[in-house]
């Protein structure tokens, strides 16, 4: 199998999307600059500026501009260049890209794909956060947040067949991560969370970058004779528990990894669904790694505190197996 | 007006039995105050009354069965709802306690079983000790303050420590009041392990419960013993299949062809178990344990060999799991290496029936028409079984097809 970056491997699956003649892409400096993470570079000299749209500083004119053009009949890709930037765009995706179907009686459906990042690495407070719970708290989204080049081109593949609004969350962190890509028309489903990595002592249950984390994590512990298993979730929503809950019967304790805050953030839905469900089978309570609660700050050193490390997984892990 | 309802005392528990009453019709109660005693599957309890008021009217009287969540007796003057908990756990055997004539002092065993707040344990701790009786007062914990998690109780249910602590051993509360013969001076009490808990437990229970049968047969072992020196010659010493290994096969296929033999007595019937699976008795210093041999009908003798030493091998370094310990259907029982030449065993519950087998013994026969007297290997082979199941001309049929297959041994190869 090829290997490829997750940029490379996102421009394969643009390319693949933009063979549809319906599908256009609109965002900040996707046209001529060529993307800021230069996911788009050398689009719009392939496609022309008809279906590369550069749009100016406004978002809530991207999205509402996307959506409308899928309920039109066409199959938009809207990138918001980061996702601290959608929050001038929440009513057109919450109240119209998330409600239409419903509230139009199924007559309209909005099959729009817009992609967005997080990340940090001092950007400070207004460019370093993470919207995943709130974009994952609306019914009538899908929200999804892919780990792996494999899993980029697979479940962007999925999210342009789908008929509703997918958020697809990416990782400015994450673009030159390199992973073996399937040739073919593999699909990755939206909704099935998979294992990264089996083990028999404990679960971590995660997703997007902190699945590399928790990667190099395990491989620290396995030193100590931890072996730790990794639930990759993949989407957001419709959460897949499956996988996660299946291995928590098996090792009966847990840590949630997740790059947001932690009050209210996806970690506490995931391990609420962990007590929920797995109640019988919890030896341990669960931990969460997570950024400290704190606007993001710029100093570097400051950084390092607030976002999650390596190190902060493998204590928390030895925390939930009593190992000091 | 407020309704006394039958309490759900355990999370399999459907019904509860009226023992007696403790008040009468036209008795005032007051909150907390006992007004009943019952008896579960399981054990007798008080239950007291969440609301002050005059019992009214007795529903259930002593005797009588009700569903959990029906109303056994009201309270007239009391405000709101009665539910009734209760006070004191009494491990009286059903039988003592349901005894005519015999006056059985009531016995508030101190604190048999704790109260779950008092003790710290992991939900999966607390799941694992009720499914297998355990009392979670007398099992250590290793978590953080003390808390009981799920190595513990695995440890105690084969009676090792979890961690480098041994378990706090709590002296066992007598459960009949009568003194005790006086003991001559010097003696000593050993408090019982936690393994020695677990077979008074369980092997109590199954001797009160399970009215057992016994049938025993010989079995001529020439062909078994010539098969296997042929089937062992080429293997390494680790790899050779044992006597006992070719009985655990033969019973997996004789427990195929008479699942009864293979079935759970459970209030609602007989529960046939849809995999046969073999525990295997293995005597330690500190008592028994059974680990169990998944599948023994499908495996191949040599797969039998395999995980029979390697479950052994566990059972001797004290590293079974919970794992290899449950999902038992049928027992086999050799005590052959002691030298015994046969014996009865007690069924391990919830299983039909345990086979007990003696040591091979050479010993002079009777051959063909002529009478010749020749040299046999022939060894004794006992089922105990559960009346409640299966009947002795079954039982018969079962032992007889173990003893075909073990005197014609090829049969169990193909």
């Amino acid at each position: 199998m090829p290997v490829l970056t997750v940029r490379e491997a996102l421009q394969q699956a643009l390319h693949e999307a933009m063979a549809d003649e319906r599908t256009f892409i609109i965002g900040e400096d996707i046209g001529h600059y060529g993307s800021t993470y230069g996911v788009t570079a050398g689009f719009l000299e392939k496609y022309g500026p008809e279906r590369i749209r550069d749009a100016p500083i406004a978002e809530a004119g991207i999205a509402g501009l996307a959506v409308g053009a899928a309920m039109a009949g066409m199959r938009p890709i809207a990138e918001i260049m980061s996702v601290n930037f959608s929050l001038l765009a929440f009513d057109m995706i919450i109240n119209h890209a998330a409600k239409i179907y419903s509230m139009f009686g199924g007559k309209f459906s909005v099959p729009l794909v817009l992609r967005t990042t997080n990340g940090w690495t001092q950007l400070s407070a207004t460019h370093s956060q993470s919207f995943d719970s709130m974009f994952a708290h609306i019914p009538g989204l899908k929200v999804v947040a892919p780990a792996t080049p494999a899993d980029m081109k697979g479940m962007f593949r999925a999210a342009m067949a789908d008929p509703d609004p997918v958020i697809f969350i990416e990782h400015t962190l994450m673009y030159g991560v390199k992973g073996e890509v399937p040739e073919g028309d593999y699909i990755v489903p939206i909704g099935k969370s998979v294992l990264a990595r089996e083990g028999r002592h404990i679960t971590v249950v995660t997703y997007s970058r902190m699945v590399h984390l928790s990667l190099q994590a395990a491989d620290i512990l396995a030193k100590e004779g931890i072996e730790v298993e990794i639930v990759d979730l993949r989407t957001l929503r419709p959460l897949d528990m499956s996988v996660a809950l299946e291995s928590f019967k098996k090792t009966n304790r847990a840590v949630v990894v997740t790059e947001d805050w932690q009050s209210y953030g996806t970690s506490a839905e995931i391990a609420t669904r962990l007590y929920e469900q797995g109640f019988d089978y919890l030896d341990a309570p669960i931990q969460r790694v997570n950024f400290r609660e704190v606007p993001m700050p710029y100093a570097k050193n400051l950084e390092q505190q607030v976002v999650v490390t390596t190190e902060r997984i493998v204590a928390a892990i030895k925390k939930v197996l009593n190992r000091s | 007006m407020a309704d006394i309802t039958m309490p759900k005392m355990g999370f399999d528990m459907t019904e509860g039995t009226i023992v007696r009453w403790l008040k009468k019709v036209g008795d005032f109660v007051n909150k907390g105050e006992a007004v009943a005693e019952i008896e579960t599957d399981k054990v007798t309890i008080e239950i007291e009354s969440f609301v002050s008021g005059t019992l009214s009217e007795i529903i259930s009287p002593a005797g009588s069965r009700t569903p959990v969540g029906g109303v056994i007796a009201r309270t007239s003057d009391g405000a709101g709802a009665a539910h009734v908990a209760p006070v004191a756990v009494a491990v009286a055997p059903v039988a003592a306690v349901a005894a005519p004539g015999v006056v059985v002092a009531h016995v508030a065993a101190p604190v048999a079983t704790h109260a779950i707040g008092d003790v710290k344990a992991s939900p999966i701790a607390k799941r694992m000790a009720r499914e297998h009786g355990l009392d979670l007062g007398t099992i250590h914990g290793s978590g953080p303050q003390g808390r009981i998690v799920r190595d513990d109780v695995s440890a105690a249910m084969i009676g090792r420590p979890a961690g480098v602590v041994a378990p706090l051993a709590t002296p066992v509360a007598p459960v009949v009041a009568a003194p005790l013969p006086s003991a001559a001076a010097g003696s000593t009490v050993v408090p019982l392990s936690n393994m020695r808990r677990t077979i008074t437990r369980r092997l109590t229970q199954s001797w009160q419960t399970a009215p057992h049968f016994y049938i025993t047969m010989e079995v001529n072992m020439d062909a078994a013993l010539t098969l296997r020196k042929q089937v062992n010659a080429p293997l390494s010493k680790e790899q050779q299949i044992s006597i006992n290994d070719m009985i655990v096969k033969a019973c997996g296929l004789a427990l195929m062809a008479y699942p009864n033999l293979n079935a759970s007595f459970v209030e609602e019937g007989i529960q046939r178990n849809p995999n046969v699976n073999v525990s295997i008795a293995v005597a330690l210093e500190s008592g028994l344990v059974a680990p169990v041999v998944t599948n023994a009908d499908s495996r191949s003798l040599s797969a039998v060999s395999r995980e029979s030493k390697r479950l052994i091998g566990l059972a001797r370094d004290g590293k079974l799991g919970a794992e290899n310990l449950q999902g038992g259907t049928f027992t086999v029982s050799n005590l052959g290496m002691y030298g015994v030449t046969e014996f009865d065993a007690i069924i391990t519950p919830p299983q039909c029936a345990i086979l007990a087998v003696g040591a091979v013994r050479r010993i002079p026969v009777f051959k063909g028409e002529s009478n010749d007297v020749v040299a046999a290997n022939i060894c004794s082979i006992t089922i105990s079984a559960d009346h409640r199941i299966t009947d002795g001309a079954e039982g018969a049929k079962f032992v007889g097809e173990i003893k075909r297959l073990l005197e014609n041994p090829l049969s169990m190869l193909i």
